[in-house]
């Protein structure tokens, strides 16, 4: 099954800790491959299977506690 | 190495610095016997006794050859270290370089019975600096003793021996003045804690906590065999819980049925809280240290708390969320991070605690803040202090939001965030007066409040210039314990001078005093003259001061 990559933009994080965060949750989705976060960027570039909707993601941004916003997608969805 | 520091820092009599290499030297002289026999015989007797090397620490075995190997290492080194002693080697060495004379000799100090003449080992009495009595505590505190030395100490002390009942240890006299000077600092850092454990980066940790045991929960349950179940109620579920509420208002915690879950819930928190706790008061303690090494020099300590002040500025900015400021951030390396990663996904019953070890790689700024507040305390223990003051306070938030509510957002972060910043910031201003203070620059806030108030900064000198005798002008201050006496005194420019500190049973941090402008810094007797040749003048003001600027004069050159 392709991947895709999907680039969030993630307002609210202040510390590494919350970069971890965001990639911990997100990683914790059944589907997510891999989850890299800057808090410096702001940006999150995670790389899910085809079958995780970008919704799923955002979802879990904001199970994090932060909020989240699609920038790019790359890959068939 | 319990030496070379004390060493550098006094000196030989008469306040000439100690080099380096000689410093070490004379470290190496006075205790490598003792140490090198108290460890071979440590370790000798822990590889003697059968499965010692092996044993963990819950085991009896650990703990008991632990204590056999100890006293048997100590009833062999305590002969080596008198014959030592005796021959005016071993840590008798170090006391050489004490001050010369016993200050019992020296000035009449009936209340300390000295290196001498107790029990036959020198060894057994803790070291007097600037000539006055250090009582145990104090001396093993600073490491200016061994502890295996001080248990001598500590019989002779309870004899009576070291100090008289009711004679005030100087260095603890010191200490009180620095602690009540602190108080208001202390209550800071435990505020700072408290916010910073509602808010920023604790917030983000306690998730990375949960989400640690959702996953060993998940493990365990599918080792069970049993349908992944993450029960409601439990510290563990805090983030399950938001799973299903996302950032809807908190739910209300579940009354807890019974005891036992109550303590399943707190463990894994306490064991994060103790990870944290024990791994910044280690910070603490060496930034402290290496605070207390740098501040030798009045000018560079000066310098670099300048620069930690700065910096602990701009993170309370971005704390409070100044645009501008919030983006400035620590970014750890990304194998630091690895750790951090890798930690919440160990399925070790240590791994709360490893965690709460692990997040002192991904430290947000207020925690950088704290740790310079750290190195810029003084001293080791200071620092630790600040470090572990700071990670208590922020436990009853941190427990609070993770167990009670079941989640670790905090409804009105904002405000408490900002809160937070100001504190930060005021510590950085606080710090950055000392650092003025320290070098010696014509604006802090004493100078300026003086202006507010009308009167000049430094009012007129209330000594006047003495008159030069054979060319050189010789001013006389007398260094008390509440402070030089005249405050101020004029000096001609151009002409040769030269300052006597009289000290008369002075007992204060005052016996370390510098000259800032002019670098330079000299360590007085409790009781004697001392004098400073300062050379040739030119006209303007040298403040003096003590080396923590409690105490300050001037020289009204003119």
């Amino acid at each position: 099954m392709d991947n895709r990559t999907i680039t969030v933009e993630i307002a609210g994080m202040h510390c590494a800790s919350c970069g971890i965060l965001v990639d911990d949750c997100l990683e914790d989705v059944d589907g997510v491959v891999s989850s890299q976060t800057s808090v410096k960027t702001g940006q999150c570039i995670a790389v899910v299977s085809a079958s995780v909707p970008d919704a799923d993601v955002l979802a879990a941004v904001v199970e994090a506690g932060y909020t989240g916003t699609i920038l790019a997608t790359a890959g068939t969805p | 190495m319990p030496a070379p520091r004390p060493l550098l820092r006094r000196g030989y009599p008469g306040g000439v610095r100690l080099e380096l290499r000689r410093a070490f030297a004379v470290a190496l002289a006075a205790d490598t016997a003792s140490i090198l026999t108290m460890e071979l015989m440590d370790n000798a007797v822990v590889l003697a006794i059968p499965g010692a090397m092996d044993a963990g620490l819950r085991d009896a075995l650990f703990w008991g050859s632990l204590v056999v190997s100890l006293t048997v290492a100590f009833v062999v080194t305590v002969p080596v270290n008198r014959w030592l002693i005796a021959r005016g080697r071993g840590h008798a060495v170090v006391h050489e370089m004490h001050h010369g004379p016993h200050p019992a000799q020296r000035d009449g100090n009936a209340g300390h019975t000295g290196h001498t003449g107790r029990a036959g080992h020198g060894g057994a009495v803790p070291c007097a600096v600037g000539g006055v009595p250090l009582c145990p505590p104090y001396a093993i505190r600073h490491r200016r003793i061994r502890p295996r030395i001080a248990i001598f100490i500590g019989s002779s002390w309870n004899a009576g021996g070291t100090l008289r009942p009711g004679a005030r240890c100087s260095f603890c006299e010191h200490h009180r003045n620095h602690e009540r000077e602190h108080t208001m600092n202390w209550w800071a850092i435990f505020g700072a804690g408290l916010l910073a454990g509602a808010t920023t980066c604790a917030v983000a940790q306690g998730g990375l906590l949960v989400g640690l045991l959702n996953r060993q929960k998940k493990a365990a349950a599918e080792a069970d065999g049993a349908k992944v179940l993450v029960t409601a109620g439990a510290a563990g579920s805090a983030r399950g819980g938001q799973r299903a509420g996302a950032r809807k208002p908190a739910p209300k915690a579940t009354p807890r049925t019974s005891s036992s879950s109550t303590t399943d819930d707190l463990v894994p928190v306490a064991g994060f809280l103790l990870g944290k706790l024990v791994i910044l008061t280690l910070a603490g303690l060496v930034l402290g240290a290496f605070g207390s090494f740098i501040a030798l020099d009045a000018r560079i300590g000066g310098l670099a708390q300048l620069v930690a002040a700065a910096i602990m500025i701009v993170f309370g900015l971005g704390a409070a969320g100044v645009p501008g400021f919030s983006e400035i951030q620590f970014t750890p390396p990304a194998s630091w991070t690895r750790v951090v990663r890798k930690s919440t996904r160990s399925q070790s019953a240590f791994a709360p605690f490893l965690l709460g070890v692990a997040v002192i790689l991904i430290p947000c700024g207020v925690t950088i803040s704290m740790m310079l507040l750290a190195a810029t305390a003084g001293s080791a223990v200071a620092g630790g202090a600040v470090m572990a003051v700071f990670v208590l306070g922020t436990a009853p938030m941190f427990t609070a939001y993770g167990f009670f509510t079941q989640r670790y957002v905090s409804p009105d972060s904002r405000r408490m965030s900002i809160l937070l910043g100001i504190v930060v910031v005021l510590m950085g201003l606080f710090t950055l007066n000392a650092s003025l203070t320290a070098l010696a620059s014509p604006i802090t806030v004493q100078s300026i409040v003086a202006q507010l108030r009308g009167t000049p900064a430094v009012a007129a000198p209330v000594a006047a210039a003495p008159a030069p005798v054979n060319g050189v002008q010789v001013l006389k201050i007398d260094a008390t314990t509440s402070g030089y006496s005249p405050s101020s005194i004029a000096a001609k420019a151009g002409v040769p001078t030269k300052v006597v500190f009289h000290t008369d049973n002075t007992r204060s941090c005052i016996v370390y005093t510098t000259f800032p402008s002019i670098g330079k810094q000299v360590v007085l007797p409790d009781s004697g003259d001392t004098e400073v040749d300062l050379g040739a003048l030119a006209a303007g003001e040298i403040p003096i001061s003590c080396s923590m600027g409690m105490y300050t004069g001037t020289i009204v050159v003119s």
